[in-house]
């Protein structure tokens, strides 16, 4: 293979990755811009939807993307049940007790996936998803090409959702002044249960999605987290659109990082760029410095 | 007068009880009571920089593991004793901390963002150790017994390991506690409260947090030597995993943040109820007790903010 189809490969292939951890990093993004909690159990909401997917593949036989009518409302009901249940509590707590408390979450959620489907390794193979087409010698899998897809879709539904509904416009009003949001008449707190419904929503459609060409096990989220911290810390913390822009940078950078760099390196690339990013950008890429 | 002899006795009794405990308990015991005291020592060390500091870092394994690999890499290829090798890995810990320190603390690296640039260190040191074949990669290093004696640092008995790990601890903790009201630590609390107020004080800011820092990571190493040479095994997942971290941060959140005798008793509580809920749900029940241990944890942080300690002293909870 020539540099320049390697190159161009990498592009493709990081791309379509950072499609889909938009939805990971804009629903994390969502809610931090609303209620300030980096929520380290996010990731494991991802491997939820992973075994979201798996079961209602195996016990229901449904389609992964079909599963989407059974995964989209049943988490965004789970992530309404968790702000009312227990992220309401924390608003006030100073905010390295709301992390610590999210880290709790995770352990919890991590086990409770170790033990209900064991530590094994779920894969599904669907042979459409795994066949794919070819464009000028890059061959690019069905599966991550519909992954990308439904990810931008969805993004731009949630932009869309943002800017145009009443609700959506009443998030962004709670984000930007919550005390001002709740004089016009806002009930915050609702929002606040809608918002967070939202992005764990996203996060288990981004499971969903990932499943057809990635193993699930319980401590998968892991990965996960960390690459979603790192886009929106790139991005700058809370801003939705610059997520998804700093999903695609990731996605690319470690595809890039991946094909021209050995072995060792290109696991430690996307962590050396984190730190980077952190020490001379805090406020992120898109976000103008104050 | 009264008071002081009954604080006296009251003090010898512990001591002369926690001399004698080796001998009461079995080997089982003893090995979770050398693991309780690491715990407690590597919380407090923790408790430097993030109770007190107020600076939260997620990467405290980075310099347990450094310390740990370099003295046991020395011990192996070399035959340095570990009593040596120790100060080496404390001298890398330190170090790894100062460059941690000078990179997030000159450029105002704070809060939740510092949580995560410290976990990003860990992690980089976790992928290089997977992957440098030389420190035994993804399958670890076992620690060769190389015959039970004090140079090597290996014993036939626990109880050797028990004292060493109680000397540390007791020494930590009577040192901290005899700084308690020094300039630095009022310094560390200063800027954990309100670092503008304190930097309009008039307090170097960057010097504090980089100095605490440093100290903590120097602390640490000492823990992760001893951690490698009483285990006798080390890898990746064990030494640089996200649980290595949290560990030391969740023992002194749940026993109290900031306090001095908080990591003491969150690191009796952590090992205690690891136990208990170990025996409740021996097999078949799979992470069970893991599972009741993120809820404890939940439950602590949301009920008593301020660690189990405050239940006991309403006042020095976290001074």
């Amino acid at each position: 293979m020539s540099f320049l189809t390697e190159f161009l490969a990498a592009l493709i292939y990081g791309i379509l990755a950072g499609g889909v951890y938009a939805l990971i990093a804009v629903g994390l993004s969502l809610y931090f811009g609303l209620m300030g909690i980096v929520n380290f159990a996010h990731g494991s909401i991802v491997m939820l939807g992973m075994y979201a997917a798996y079961y209602s593949f195996t016990l229901l036989g449904l389609h992964p993307y079909l599963s989407l009518v059974l995964v989209i409302p049943l988490f965004f009901l789970f992530g309404m049940a968790l702000e009312t249940g227990l992220f309401r509590f924390m608003y006030k707590a100073p905010h390295n007790n709301q992390f610590l408390l999210t880290c709790g979450l995770m352990i919890v959620i991590n086990n409770i996936a170790l033990t209900a489907f064991t530590a094994n390794t779920r894969t599904l193979q669907i042979p459409f998803l795994e066949a794919g087409f070819s464009v000028g010698g890059i061959v690019i899998s069905y599966g991550r090409f519909l992954a990308f897809l439904v990810g931008v879709v969805f993004y731009l539904l949630l932009t869309l959702f943002l800017r145009k509904t009443m609700v959506g416009k009443a998030i962004r009003a709670s984000a930007q002044n919550r005390e001002g949001a709740k004089l016009c008449g806002i009930n915050v707190s609702k929002i606040f249960t809608y918002t967070f419904g939202l992005g764990i929503m996203l996060a288990g459609l981004a499971g969903l999605l990932i499943l057809p060409f990635s193993g699930a096990y319980p401590d998968v989220g892991d990965t996960f987290i960390l690459s979603a911290f790192i886009i929106i810390v790139l991005g700058g913390m809370g801003k939705i659109s610059a997520a998804f822009w700093a999903s695609l940078i990731i996605g690319v950078a470690e595809a890039m990082g991946s094909t021209f760099l050995s072995s060792g390196v290109k696991y430690l690339f996307p962590f050396l760029l984190f730190i980077v990013v952190l020490l001379f950008r805090p406020t992120g890429l898109f976000v103008r410095r104050t | 007068m009264k008071n002081q002899i009954i604080k006296t006795l009251l003090g010898l009794f512990v001591v002369a009880l926690l001399c004698w405990l080796p001998f009461l308990l079995g080997d089982y015991y003893l090995y979770l009571l050398v693991l309780t005291c690491l715990n407690a020592y590597l919380a407090s060390s923790w408790n430097l920089i993030g109770g007190m500091g107020g600076q939260l870092s997620l990467g405290h394994a980075a310099f347990f593991g450094l310390s740990a690999y370099a003295s046991t890499f020395l011990f192996q290829k070399f035959g340095i004793s570990p009593w040596a090798g120790m100060w080496f890995g404390v001298l890398i810990a330190a170090l790894y901390g100062a460059l941690i320190g000078l990179l997030c603390f000159r450029y105002q690296v704070k809060g939740t963002y510092f949580a995560l640039v410290t976990l990003a260190f860990v992690e980089i040191l976790r992928i290089a150790a997977v992957h440098l074949k030389t420190f035994g990669g993804s399958e670890g290093i076992v620690v060769e017994l190389k015959g039970h004696s004090w140079s090597a640092f290996q014993f036939e008995t626990k109880v050797p390991y028990y004292f060493i790990s109680l000397v540390m601890l007791a020494a930590l903790v009577l040192v901290i506690n005899y700084f308690r009201n020094s300039r630095f630590l009022s310094y560390l609390k200063a800027i954990r409260e309100d670092e503008d107020v304190a930097y309009a004080l008039g307090i170097d800011v960057f010097k504090i947090k980089f100095w605490g820092l440093v100290l903590s990571a120097a602390l640490t190493g000492l823990g992760g030597t001893f951690y490698a040479q009483y285990v006798l095994y080390i890898d990746p997942p064990s030494i640089f995993g996200l649980t290595r971290s949290f560990d030391m941060v969740f023992i002194c959140i749940m026993g109290g943040m900031g306090s001095i005798g908080g990591p003491l008793l969150g690191s009796v509580v952590f090992s205690a109820f690891m136990e208990i809920a170990n025996t409740i749900f021996k097999g078949g029940y799979g992470a069970a007790h893991l599972i009741l241990y993120g809820i404890l944890l939940m439950v602590v942080i949301l009920v008593f903010p301020r660690g189990l300690i405050s239940l006991f002293n309403k006042h020095t909870s976290s001074e």
